[in-house]
C-alpha cells in the first residue's frame, strides 16, 4: 500500500490521470470513515499514580501482595498484640518502623526480606479487602513520609547494594528458566523504592509544611552519594549494565528501568519545570524568554483543494475526507477572504543563519558586492531587499543552543591565547554568565551529568539493547537479552486461562520496559539541551552511534493502530484491585472487560510512541547527516503508516520528521503524497527561507556527512574533557608539543643561546666595529620609536 | 568581651600537664562560648562536672535550638567515648571466641562498614562501626557544618546510633565484667539509652540493654542474668 519509492504512477500514457492520483490520495488517508474523532490523549510526564503503581507489579506477582500483609500483621502482632496499624499510637508506630530498620543489618536473609515485607506493606497504604480504594493514596503518602523521616530510604538503598552482590556467580551464562523466583529479594527492594520515588515524585498541595520541607530535601537528596560515592541513579546504572553484559541475568529489568525514569524525573522536574528553566536560561543570557506567537492579523491563504484556479476537480472530490487536517470543512469554492480561526496556527521563525546567507547573497546580487562574512549590515541593499530583511528578522528566534556554541567557541579561541594557568579561560570569568559558568553550575542535571559521563556510551547501549529486546517488532534470537526474568512464573502454566495470562503478562512486561526506556531517554535528552548543548550532543551521538535511529524505525515499522488499541491488561490482576477484591484464588478470563475501560487505547503505547518519535526528531533536527540516514533508512512509508495514529501531537512529530527528508525523496514521492505536503503545510512550523518542499539541492554530498559528525565530536569530547576531566587540560597543540606564548621577558630572550655561524665568529670584530661604533646611532630615538629605527638598513656580512 | 579583656582565661591543656590535672579551667556559660565548637565544648563540660547526671547532659541549653545539631553532637561525642570501650575490648573480646557480632542468640549483626556488608567478629565490628561512624560524622558530603545540619543527613543519624548501640548489647551480654567496669565510670549507657529514646532514635523494642527501666528482651540467654535497673551485672564473660 505504500506509494512512495518513486510513487507507482501514471502507468506510462504520460498524461497525469487526476482521478487515479484522487484515488490515490484516498487510499492514503486514515481508512476510518467519517471523520473519527482524535484519541483523547493528553500527553504528560506519566500517567496516574494508581496505573504506574499497577504498572511496577506483574500479574504473575499477584499473590506476593497477601504474604506483604501476613508477614506485616504477624511482626505486629508479636510487638504489640493488635495486627491493626490505626490501633498504634504515633510514637508505637515509629518505634515499630525503627524496629523493622534495625533488621536490615541482620545477617539472614529472610530476616532482613521480612522487614522490607513489612514496610513495602505499609509503603501502599495498608490495603486489606475491606477497605476503600480511596483512602489508600493519602494513608500511603502519610506513611511514605513517615519512613522518609526515619532513614528508610537510606538504609533500602544500602539494603540494595547489598542484594545486588547476591547471586553473583549464579546465574551467569544461564540464558533461560530465569523465574521470578530468582529475583524476589531484590524485586522486593526495588519495589519499596520504587513506591517512595513515585509518590515523592507528585507534590501535593494539601500537604503540610514538613511534608513539603521532606519532600524537598528528599529531592535534593536524590542528586547526593547514597552508598560510599554512589548516587541511587549511578547504581541502578550500574545494575543495568551488570544486566546487560550477562554477569546478572536474573536482574528485574524492568523495575530497575522503571527506577531509573522516576528518579530522574524526581531528581530533575518534568515537562513544566523544564519550561521554567528553559525561560531563565533565555532571561539569564538576554534572549526573549518564549518565541511571541502572536496570530498575524490577516490570516494566510490556505492552499484547498475546494480554492483551484484551474477548476480540474469536480465538486464531490473538493470534499476529500480530510481526516489529518485540522481545518474544518466549511471551505466554499471561490471565498478567499476567510476570517480568523482559519489560519495557519503558528508563527513562521527564522534561522539566524539562514537570514544571514539570505542578506549575502543579496549583497552578492544587489549590491555587487561580498563581505564573506554574513551579519546583518543593511548598508548597500536597496530599500525593498532592507524592508524584507527587516521583516525576516522579526521572526527570527534565536535558540539557547546557538548562545552556548558561541560562548564555548569564544572560550576556546580565548584559552588558546591565555597563558598556561591550567584552567580554561572561561572559568577565569568572573560575571556569574549562565553559560560558561558550568563549574559554578549546581543543579541536579549538571550533577547528573557528571555522574553519568564517564559511562555514558556504554549506558545508551545497555538501553537501547533492552529497547531491542522489548520491541514488538523484534524477533528473540540466540543472543538478545532475556528480559523476562521479573515476570515468568516459578511454574509453569498449566492451562488455557494460565497461559493466556502469561501472555498477556509479557507482552504487558514488554510494552511497560518500553515505555519506561522512551521516557528515560527522552527526559535525559531534553534537560541535557537546556543545560548545556553539547551535553545534548554527547548523549544524542552516543544514541546514534548506537543505531538508535534504525532502531526506532524497527519499532514504528508495525501496525501502529494495532499496538496502540492493544489491550493486554486483566484489570482484576492490577493493583490495587487485585489486593481489594476477595482472595478467591481463581482468575477468570474476563475478556469483556476491556470495552468498560476507555478511549480506545491503551495509555502507555501511545506514550511510548510519542516519546520514540520526539526522541527520532531531537536527535536528526537541523542535522542534515543524519536527515540521510533517515532517507537510507526508508523511513518514509514507515513514518506514513505510523500517520494513521489520531493523535494531533504524535502526528505533529511524524510530519516533523517527514518534512526534514521531503527534499531527498524525489519529486515523484512529492508528486503522490500530496496530503501528506499538505498535512505538513497546514501542521508543522515554516522556517522562512528553508525550500523544505523544492528539493533543489538535492544530492548533497554524502561524504561531508561523515566530517560534520566528526567535526560535532570533536567539539564534544573539547567541551568535556574542558570541563569534566579530572586533570585540567593544557594547552596542546595538534603535534603533541606543549605551546605557549613568546616570552617578552628581556633576561630570558637575552639569556637565550643564538646559534651563530663560523663566519661570524671571525669576523664579528669588524661587525662591531662598523655597525656600533661607527654608525652615529640615536639610542634615545630607539627606545621611543623601535619601528623608525628599523627602517636603517642593516649591513650584510 | 569586658571581663575577659584584662585577663583572658585561655582554657587549654598545656603540655606537661598531668592527666589529673586536665581540664582544670573555669567553666563558662554556653552563651559566652564563641566558637563554632560551642555546643562540644558544653557537653564535654557536662559530662566533666557530673557523667552520671545524664538529664542534665542531655539538656540543650538555654539558647540554642537547633535539635539537629544537639542530636549530632552528642552522637559525636558517643563515638569519642566508645573509643575508650574498644580499648578494653581488644583485650577481652577475642575474635576467636566472639566469632559474630550478636548480643542475644536472636540475630547476627553485618558490619556495614565495608562496600559490602561482611559477617565480621565483635571485635572488627566494633572497630569498624566506629571508623565508619567517624567518617561519616567527620565528611564533608553529608556534614559540612558543625553549626546546621541538612534535613537529609539528619536521617543518617538514626542508622548510626542503631550500629553503636549493638556494641553495648554485644558488650552487656558477653563481657559483662567490662561493661560493668566501664559502665560505672562514664555511665555511657545509661546516656546512651535515655538520649536515643528522648531523641526517637531508636525502638525501645531494639534497646536490649536492660538499664534504665528497660526490661531484659524476650528472648534473652538465661546464663546472663541481666536483671532489671541494674546496672553492676555479677555475671560472668561468655566462655
Amino acid at each position: 500500500m505504500s506509494l512512495v519509492d518513486g510513487g507507482g504512477g501514471a502507468t506510462g500514457t504520460g498524461r497525469i490521470d487526476l482521478r487515479q492520483v484522487l484515488r490515490r490520495q484516498r487510499k492514503d488517508s486514515d481508512p476510518t470513515p467519517g471523520d473519527a474523532p482524535d484519541l483523547e490523549f493528553e500527553y504528560a510526564d506519566t500517567d496516574t499514580y494508581a496505573h504506574e503503581l499497577s504498572e511496577l507489579y506483574s500479574y504473575s506477582e499477584a499473590p506476593e501482595f497477601y504474604t506483604t500483609r501476613e508477614v506485616f500483621e504477624t511482626c505486629l502482632e508479636t510487638s504489640y498484640d493488635t495486627s491493626c496499624w490505626a490501633d498504634l499510637s504515633r510514637e508505637q508506630q515509629l518505634s515499630f518502623v525503627m524496629s523493622l530498620l534495625d533488621r536490615f543489618e541482620v545477617v539472614e536473609p529472610k530476616e532482613r526480606l521480612e522487614a522490607v515485607k513489612c514496610l513495602l506493606y505499609l509503603a501502599h497504604g495498608n490495603f486489606a479487602p475491606d477497605v476503600r480504594e480511596e483512602s489508600l493514596e493519602p494513608t500511603a503518602r502519610a506513611n511514605i513520609f513517615m519512613m522518609l523521616e526515619l532513614g528508610v530510604y537510606c538504609a533500602t538503598i544500602e539494603l540494595l547494594a547489598v542484594e545486588m552482590e547476591q547471586g553473583k556467580g549464579v546465574y551467569e551464562g544461564t540464558r533461560a528458566n530465569i523465574t521470578i523466583a530468582d529475583n524476589y529479594n531484590l524485586r522486593m527492594c526495588l519495589s519499596l523504592l520504587y513506591v517512595i520515588v513515585e509518590t515523592m515524585q507528585r507534590g501535593c498541595p494539601n500537604d503540610p509544611p514538613d511534608w513539603l520541607r521532606l519532600r524537598k530535601s528528599f529531592i535534593e537528596s536524590l542528586s547526593e552519594p547514597v552508598v560510599g560515592e554512589e548516587t541511587l541513579t549511578s547504581l541502578l546504572f550500574v545494575m543495568l549494565l551488570a544486566f546487560c553484559n550477562g554477569t546478572m541475568p536474573h536482574y528485574p529489568i524492568k523495575r530497575i528501568l522503571l527506577l531509573i525514569w522516576k528518579t530522574i524525573l524526581a531528581m530533575m522536574g518534568g515537562l513544566e519545570d523544564l519550561q521554567e528553566i528553559k525561560k531563565q536560561r533565555r532571561e539569564v543570557v538576554g534572549l526573549p524568554a518564549e518565541f511571541p506567537e502572536v496570530r498575524p492579523s490577516r490570516p494566510l491563504i490556505l492552499p484547498t483543494p475546494a480554492f483551484d484556479p484551474r477548476g480540474l476537480i469536480d465538486g464531490a472530490a473538493a470534499r476529500i475526507n480530510r481526516g489529518i487536517s485540522q481545518v474544518s470543512d466549511t471551505d466554499s469554492v471561490g471565498d478567499i477572504s476567510i476570517s480568523g480561526g482559519k489560519g495557519l496556527d503558528f508563527r513562521p521563525k527564522a534561522r539566524s543563519k539562514d537570514v544571514e546567507a539570505y542578506v549575502e547573497s543579496c549583497r552578492s546580487k544587489y549590491g555587487c558586492f561580498e563581505t564573506g562574512e554574513g551579519g546583518n549590515e543593511l548598508v548597500g541593499l536597496p530599500e525593498p531587499i532592507q524592508e524584507s530583511i527587516r521583516v525576516l528578522q522579526q521572526h527570527v528566534y534565536v535558540p539557547l543552543s546557538d548562545i552556548q556554541i558561541a560562548e564555548e567557541e569564544t572560550a576556546k579561541k580565548a584559552q588558546a591565547c591565555a597563558l598556561p594557568t591550567g584552567k580554561p579561560a572561561a572559568e577565569d570569568k568572573t560575571e556569574d554568565c549562565g553559560v560558561t559558568s558550568l563549574t559554578k553550575r549546581d543543579n541536579p542535571t549538571e550533577s547528573l551529568y557528571k555522574v553519568l559521563l564517564p559511562n555514558l556510551p556504554q549506558y545508551m547501549i545497555a538501553l537501547l539493547k533492552v529497547l531491542l529486546a522489548a520491541a514488538p517488532t523484534s524477533r528473540a534470537r540466540n543472543d538478545s537479552l532475556n528480559i523476562l526474568g521479573d515476570v515468568l512464573p516459578p511454574e509453569a502454566p498449566t492451562n488455557i486461562v494460565e497461559t493466556t495470562q502469561v501472555t498477556f503478562d509479557v507482552n504487558r512486561h514488554k510494552e511497560i520496559i518500553v515505555k519506561a526506556i522512551s521516557a528515560t531517554l527522552l527526559l535525559l535528552l531534553k534537560h541535557f539541551k537546556v543545560n548545556h548543548i553539547y551535553q545534548f550532543e554527547y548523549m544524542s551521538q552516543h544514541l546514534v552511534f548506537a543505531n538508535c535511529i534504525p532502531l526506532v524505525l524497527k519499532f514504528f515499522n508495525q501496525n501502529m493502530m494495532q499496538y496502540i488499541s492493544a489491550r493486554n491488561n486483566f484489570p482484576s490482576l492490577n493493583f490495587p484491585t487485585c489486593v481489594l477484591l476477595p482472595q478467591d484464588g481463581e482468575v477468570t478470563l474476563e475478556v469483556s472487560e476491556s470495552t468498560t475501560t476507555d478511549s480506545g487505547f491503551c495509555w502507555r503505547n501511545l506514550f511510548s510512541c510519542i516519546n520514540l518519535v520526539r526522541i527520532l526528531q531531537k536527535l536528526t533536527k537541523w542535522k542534515h547527516f543524519r536527515t540521510v540516514m533517515l532517507v537510507v533508512f526508508r523511513s518514509a512509508p514507515i513514518l506514513k503508516r505510523a500517520l494513521k495514529v489520531r493523535h494531533p501531537m504524535m502526528q505533529l512529530y511524524i510530519l516533523k520528521l517527514l518534512k526534514v527528508q521531503t527534499k531527498y525523496l524525489g519529486r515523484n514521492w512529492r508528486r503522490s503524497n500530496m496530503k501528506t505536503i499538505s498535512a505538513i503545510y497546514r501542521r508543522v512550523r515554516h522556517h522562512l527561507h528553508d525550500d523544505w518542499a523544492y528539493g533543489n539541492d538535492l544530492d548533497a554530498r554524502p561524504w561531508d556527512f561523515q566530517q560534520q559528525e566528526f567535526a560535532l565530536k570533536a567539539s564534544i569530547e573539547y567541551f568535556n574533557t574542558t570541563y569534566y576531566s579530572p586533570d585540567p587540560p593544557s594547552l596542546t597543540d595538534p603535534f603533541g608539543g606543549k605551546l605557549s606564548p613568546m616570552s617578552q621577558n628581556y633576561l630570558s630572550v637575552l639569556g637565550k643561546h643564538v646559534p651563530l655561524s663560523k663566519a661570524w665568529k671571525e669576523k664579528y670584530e669588524e661587525w662591531v666595529e662598523v655597525e656600533v661604533f661607527q654608525m652615529p646611532r640615536d639610542w634615545d630615538k630607539f627606545l621611543e620609536s623601535p619601528t623608525h629605527y628599523m627602517e636603517a638598513k642593516p649591513m650584510d656580512l | 568581651m569586658a571581663a575577659e579583656s584584662e585577663q583572658r582565661i585561655l582554657r587549654r591543656n598545656r603540655p606537661g600537664t598531668k592527666a589529673k590535672d586536665f581540664y582544670s579551667w573555669p567553666p563558662q556559660d554556653f552563651n559566652d562560648m564563641d566558637t563554632i565548637l560551642a555546643v562540644q565544648q558544653y557537653i564535654q563540660y557536662m559530662i566533666r562536672k557530673d557523667h552520671t547526671d545524664v538529664d542534665a547532659i542531655l539538656e540543650p541549653p538555654e539558647g540554642h535550638d537547633d535539635l539537629a545539631v544537639w542530636k549530632y553532637e552528642h552522637l559525636r561525642q558517643f563515638c569519642l567515648e566508645l573509643n575508650h570501650m574498644a580499648v578494653r575490648l581488644q583485650n577481652e573480646c577475642d575474635p576467636v571466641i566472639c566469632t559474630k557480632m550478636k548480643a542475644t542468640e536472636q540475630w547476627i549483626f553485618l558490619c556495614a562498614a565495608h562496600g559490602e556488608p561482611k559477617e565480621c567478629s565483635a571485635l572488627d565490628y566494633t572497630l569498624h562501626t566506629l571508623h565508619g561512624a567517624s567518617c561519616l560524622l567527620n565528611s564533608n558530603k553529608h556534614f559540612d557544618s558543625r553549626v546546621s545540619i541538612r534535613e537529609s543527613s539528619v536521617q543518617r543519624l538514626g542508622s548510626i546510633a542503631r550500629r553503636i548501640y549493638r556494641i553495648f548489647s554485644h558488650a552487656f551480654f558477653h563481657h559483662q565484667q567490662l561493661f560493668a567496669e566501664f559502665e560505672g565510670e562514664t555511665s555511657l549507657c545509661l546516656r546512651f539509652t535515655r538520649f536515643v529514646t528522648k531523641y526517637g532514635l531508636m525502638s525501645r523494642e531494639n534497646l536490649l540493654v536492660p538499664i534504665d527501666g528497660v526490661s531484659s528482651p524476650v528472648v534473652s540467654q538465661q546464663d546472663e542474668g541481666g536483671d532489671e535497673g541494674g546496672d553492676e551485672g555479677a555475671g560472668e564473660t561468655e566462655a
